[in-house]
């Protein structure tokens, strides 16, 4: 209390001695006794005034950051002041009655605002881009089965899958089943054996016999294990491992998407992260961050590589896709393109299922006496197909090998705008222009 | 002297051609503007006009490649032309700062400027109800009356009206200097309305002097409702200008019309039309006319308080009372605004929903909750203090008890909250996110059903006071009344009935319940007031209004309503402003500033209660000033009103 | 008397009333206002 009486005096003391000039100057000038009486009285209450709102505002100022919950002390001053000024001050004793009772208002509603439970915002969380790059071994791992997987642990559950979509093709458990891409247990080791290999042509690409025979022009090929997983994932078809090529090609044409580009389009981050947790589920120290994505820019160009998106809303367990989407972002966040071919879809060039040219190949399905299927139609084939793929196997093509629960990650709207646009795919025509179906 | 007549006719003819030619001029900006509007419309089909052009700019020439991207929330696909939203980092190139919070500065900039926006905005709308009002009555003398309360009420905006401009100038200054970057980056996407709420403005200033100026020229005949309908064209450009300022907003909270980047993709209809761009408008709308009936409540109260002789009394305790009732009448559909606000924000995100209502800004709105129960309790409490100036108000003295027992009893179940945000330790001593008891009362269908009792009481107040001095003298006025009070008692019932149902059934069907609470609300409103007016056409007058013989403290109550929703407005700006927690553009554009970060509720509540008093201090100067000027003018001789009502005291 | 008739009849005009309001405008949104009794 006394800080602030002195803290108010040292503000105001300009206006206390004004006023107290006032009253000096009444008592000299004044020669009616009732009318000095008047204005000494007058001058008195006014400087009483003043020293309240002196008093409040040291006290605002003292306590405008910190504790602030005096303030509302401070405004039931300002509203006894003009109170006081209201009575004594007839001819403005509306307004400032109607003062008063105003700041004894915004006080309550101040108060009561001070008085209830204080939260604090708190800053905003870090971007919402992760930084791997400020990761430890162990975060990186853990991001990486996240990208592979959908989450943390789920690397033990079978036909958990993530936005890398790896698990769809490759068994990445030692024994398990893996018929469309190599396992990928021991790939650590494996990765530099397979530069020995026969068909890879370690420093010289042009003998290789793929259709690719390098990432880009000019960048060479891998010299160590981990450029080779590097390679693999730029450039699949780099590279065949042996009985895994596209039906055929004769193992020269890769079925793996470029993982870089659409519709996976992992972030260099991201593909540091994969890897980590390639190396460390199988208890190997990992090589540094930096060690890895030298790796990656060796075989992916600058322009090729994928900002990394802030929303990333397809959450493990999610709906993919909820039909509001254009078609071509439909199909991209079901993962349709990572396996399959559809004319008409950019980067839709997948090689492991059929090529998905609806419109003429359903009525030849539906025909085929080894069908067992309840459709009727051309669109009952294609949601059938979509939502219980084992009903018919295409021909050459093995079975489980597409996800079966697209019915509780598609919504009826998508599965609807799917079959839309799939049926309206025939052999020898055009794909139909996609702002029909956007 | 059919000379003189034919002299005259031409005059008109002439004052009336004038007229036209001003009108169309000031119209003028619209018809400018609408091609680039109707060119956004049309986007719906085919690809806008701009995607066409940039597409031709790109095939030709320059060779230039316009990058496509798509809507982030239409999720069509348009030109990238725009810039991307700047990546602002916490320095002084995107942050210039003085020794000050910048964002405090700027939130104090806005709410002025809003608090005289939508005053100036509002009041022009009561004076063309008034207008009209005066001019549809066939009471001649009341006729008169209600031109000059039309004409007192825009002669208070007008002062106002410059200070808004003022505050908008320092607005965008504050702006300008505190925020570059992020004002760039807004005038950078709305760059093609930008002149055109520019010269809304101008033909909303021209339209205002005009019918200003012209009141007295223009009060006979066809010319008073050239007058009239000019105050329509008034209204109609003011609103257009909100609807502009609030696509701002609109697009801050919940952008569209862009892509991920914040790049703009040609279409400014899918910008200004965002997916909470109507909800805000009609909410905006319905507050700023109880802000505006609020505000001149509080003048009206000022003169009465500082009348110097029972005349004057008599006129400004008429306007308060005209006043508080306009502004009543659009608080009662405010809620039902503000719950659609709410479910479009659901909609949206209901991640922003979940901060709202059951996260960080939780606290707020008990805030709010505890605000709305005050205005309807001090309309209440006007409205019974109203009924002493009338002979025969007595009659409903003793019954006031059991209404303030409904309201407080509807209150206290209306702010009780249903999650909160706690410390573990605070959770651990209530056990669990809900209390046990209270906790139940929490649910939102019980809320409804607090605010439903009040409102209902509200309106049965608003009866009464319609019945002051009157007894109804229709035949079936027997029926009429007990009619009218089983209707209410049935409502109230229905209410707490549905209210308590809603705990039996699933909360998707729960929520559904809200809509005939509300509707039984409104059923009360329109069937009990269509009923009631019907009841008084033919009525036993028990005696005169006495106009101006009421308690001071009535004055008061009008105060404290102006204040509090004063009060309101700013918390609710305050809560619609932060919910986007650290973003300038929600989603798009980052906040990066050392002020990012949300605030406690106290400091909140410090900064509003320092608007609210900033603005009283300022409107109150205003009010002062047209007192001053008002005293100069003579006061006319007051002639004998048909139900006592005298002439209001001052001139033009 | 007359007021005995008076109030029934208005009783059964506002429960009918707010109950056909209740049940059509729950209706309308697809949900079923007689839920708990079914």
């Amino acid at each position: 209390m006394v800080e602030l009486i002195t803290e108010a005096i040292s503000i105001g003391w300009p206006a206390f001695a004004f006023l107290l000039g006032l009253v000096v100057y009444f008592q000299v000038k004044l020669s009616d006794p009732v009318r000095k009486k008047n204005a000494i009285f007058k001058t008195c209450i006014g400087m009483l005034c003043m020293f309240m709102a002196f008093m409040a505002i040291a006290n605002y100022k003292n306590n405008f950051h910190g504790e602030s919950r005096l303030l509302p002390v401070s405004l039931v001053m300002i509203t006894c002041l003009t109170y006081i000024m209201g009575i004594y001050f007839t001819n403005i004793g509306a307004l400032m009655k109607i003062g008063g009772a105003m700041f004894f208002v915004a006080a309550a509603l101040s108060g009561y605002g001070n008085w209830l439970p204080q939260v604090e915002g708190g800053f905003p969380p870090p971007e919402v881009k992760l930084d791997f790059q400020s990761m430890t071994q162990q975060q990186l791992a853990d991001e990486g089965e996240k990208i592979i997987f959908g989450g943390l642990g789920q690397s033990k559950v079978q036909g958990a899958i993530g936005k890398g979509q790896c698990p769809l093709c490759h068994g990445f458990n030692q024994g398990f089943l893996s018929e469309r891409a190599p396992n990928l247990w021991g790939i650590p080791e494996r990765s530099a054996e397979r530069l020995q290999h026969d068909l890879y042509h370690m420093n010289d690409p042009a003998a290789r016999n793929t259709v690719q025979k390098e990432a880009f022009d000019g960048s060479g090929t891998a010299t160590n294990g981990q450029e080779y997983i590097a390679e693999s994932h730029a450039c699949p078809s780099c590279f065949v491992v042996p009985g895994f090529g596209v039906k055929g090609t004769n193992d020269t044409e890769s079925p793996m998407p470029k993982i870089h580009k659409p519709p996976i389009s992992l972030t260099l981050g991201e593909l540091v992260a994969v890897d980590t947790w390639l190396y460390a589920r199988e208890g190997q120290e990992s090589p540094a961050y930096e060690e890895i994505e030298s790796t990656y820019e060796k075989f992916i160009p600058e322009a090729d590589r994928p900002q990394a998106s802030a929303d990333d809303e397809t959450a493990a367990g999610g709906v993919l896709a909820t039909g509001e989407e254009p078609i071509t972002d439909l199909f991209m966040k079901a993962g349709c393109p990572a396996c399959h071919t559809i004319p008409g879809i950019e980067g839709a060039t997948g090689k492991v299922g059929p090529l998905l040219l609806e419109g003429s190949n359903a009525p030849q399905r539906l025909k085929d006496p080894t069908y067992k299927g309840h459709a009727q139609s051309t669109r009952e084939y294609i949601t059938e197909s979509i939502l219980n793929p084992s009903m018919y196997v295409v021909k050459d093509f093995p079975d489980n090998q597409m996800p079966k629960d697209f019915g509780q990650k598609l919504s009826a709207g998508a599965v609807n705008k799917i079959v839309d646009y799939l049926s309206s795919l025939k052999e020898g025509q055009d794909p139909p222009s996609l702002d029909a179906f956007n | 002297m059919g000379r003189l007549r034919s002299r005259q006719t031409r005059k008109n003819i002439l004052a009336v051609s004038c007229l036209f030619a001003m009108g169309s001029m000031l119209l003028l900006p619209i018809f400018v503007a609408l091609p680039a509007l109707a060119g956004g419309a049309s986007a719906t089909g085919g690809p806008p006009p701009d995607v066409v052009a940039a597409q031709e700019v790109a095939g030709e020439g320059e060779k230039e490649q316009v990058e496509v991207g798509r809507d982030v929330y239409y999720k069509t696909e348009g030109p990238a032309v725009g810039a991307p939203a700047p990546k602002t980092e916490d320095t002084e190139a995107f942050y210039p700062r003085y020794n000050f919070e910048s964002r405090v500065l700027l939130w104090v900039a806005n709410q002025q400027h809003l608090y005289y926006g939508s005053f100036v905005l509002a009041v022009p709308i009561f004076c063309m109800c008034i207008e009209f009002a005066g001019l549809i009555t066939k009471d001649k003398a009341m006729a008169k009356k209600y031109d000059q309360l039309a004409y007192d009420f825009i002669k208070i905006s007008l002062t106002a009206y410059s200070l808004t401009a003022i505050l908008g100038g320092i607005l965008i200054f504050t702006f300008l200097t505190l925020y570059p970057a992020f004002f760039g980056y807004l005038s950078g996407i709305f760059r093609p309305v930008m002149h055109i709420y520019a010269l809304m403005f101008v033909a909303e200033s021209g339209t205002l002097y005009i019918y200003y100026y012209g009141w007295d020229r223009m009060k006979e005949g066809l010319l008073k409702w050239l007058h009239a309908s000019m105050s329509v064209v008034l209204n109609v450009i003011g609103t257009v200008l909100m609807f502009l300022a609030n696509s701002w907003i609109g697009f801050m909270m919940s952008p569209a019309g862009v892509d991920e980047q914040g790049r703009y993709l040609g279409n400014i209809w899918h910008v200004i039309h965002t997916a909470l761009w109507n909800p805000l408008n009609v909410h905006r709308i319905l507050g700023n006319m109880a802000f505006g009936g609020g505000v001149v409540a509080a003048y009206a109260a000022y003169r009465f308080l500082s009348a110097k002789n029972d005349e004057e009394r008599a006129h400004y305790d008429w306007m308060g009372y005209i006043a508080m009732a306009l502004g009543v009448a659009f608080l009662i559909p405010l809620p039902f605004a503000g719950y659609w606000l709410m479910r479009e924000v659901y909609a949206y995100r209901q991640q922003m929903g979940i901060t709202l209502m059951g996260g960080l800004l939780a606290w707020l709105f008990i805030i709010q909750a505890t605000m709305i129960g005050i205005l309807f309790l001090t309309t209440n409490y006007y409205l019974w203090q109203a009924l002493g100036r009338m002979t025969g108000g007595e009659r409903f003295q003793r019954y006031i008890k059991y209404f303030v027992f409904i309201l407080v009893v509807g209150l206290l179940v209306f702010i009780t909250p249903h999650t909160i945000v706690m410390t573990p330790a605070e959770l651990k001593a209530m056990g669990g996110q809900q209390h046990p008891v209270l906790g139940n009362y929490g649910v939102m269908s019980a809320k409804n059903g607090g605010i439903n009792a009040i409102i209902m009481t509200t309106i049965a107040s608003f009866i009464w006071y319609q019945r002051g001095n009157r007894v109804p003298a229709v035949k079936w006025a027997k029926f009429g009344n007990i009619f009218l009070i089983t209707f209410f008692v049935v409502a109230h019932i229905n209410n707490i009935w549905v209210a308590c149902y809603g705990y039996f059934i699933p909360a998707n069907v729960r929520i559904g319940l809200s809509i005939p609470q509300v509707a039984g609300t409104l059923s009360c409103l329109f069937i009990g007031s269509a009923l009631n007016l019907a009841m008084l056409r033919q009525s036993r007058e028990l005696g005169p209004i006495r106009w101006g013989q009421i308690a001071p403290r009535s004055q008061y109550a009008l105060i404290m309503l102006a204040t509090a929703f004063t009060w309101m407005m700013g918390l609710m700006g305050y809560i619609r402003s932060s919910v986007r927690l650290f973003w300038h553009v929600n989603e798009i554009m980052r906040d990066n500033s050392p002020w990012a970060y949300t605030h406690t509720i106290g400091f909140g509540a410090n900064v509003i209660s320092f608007n609210v008093l900033f603005f009283w201090i300022t409107i109150l100067f205003v009010f002062w000033l047209g007192a001053l000027g008002a005293k100069k003018a003579p006061v006319p001789a007051t002639q004998p009103v048909p139900g006592g009502a005298p002439q209001p005291a001052t001139g033009h | 008397m007359q007021t005995v008739m008076y109030v029934v009849i208005s009783i059964v005009i506002a429960v009918a009333y707010f109950q056909f309001l209740d049940w059509f405008l729950m209706d309308m949104q697809g949900l079923d206002y007689f839920y708990m009794f079914r």
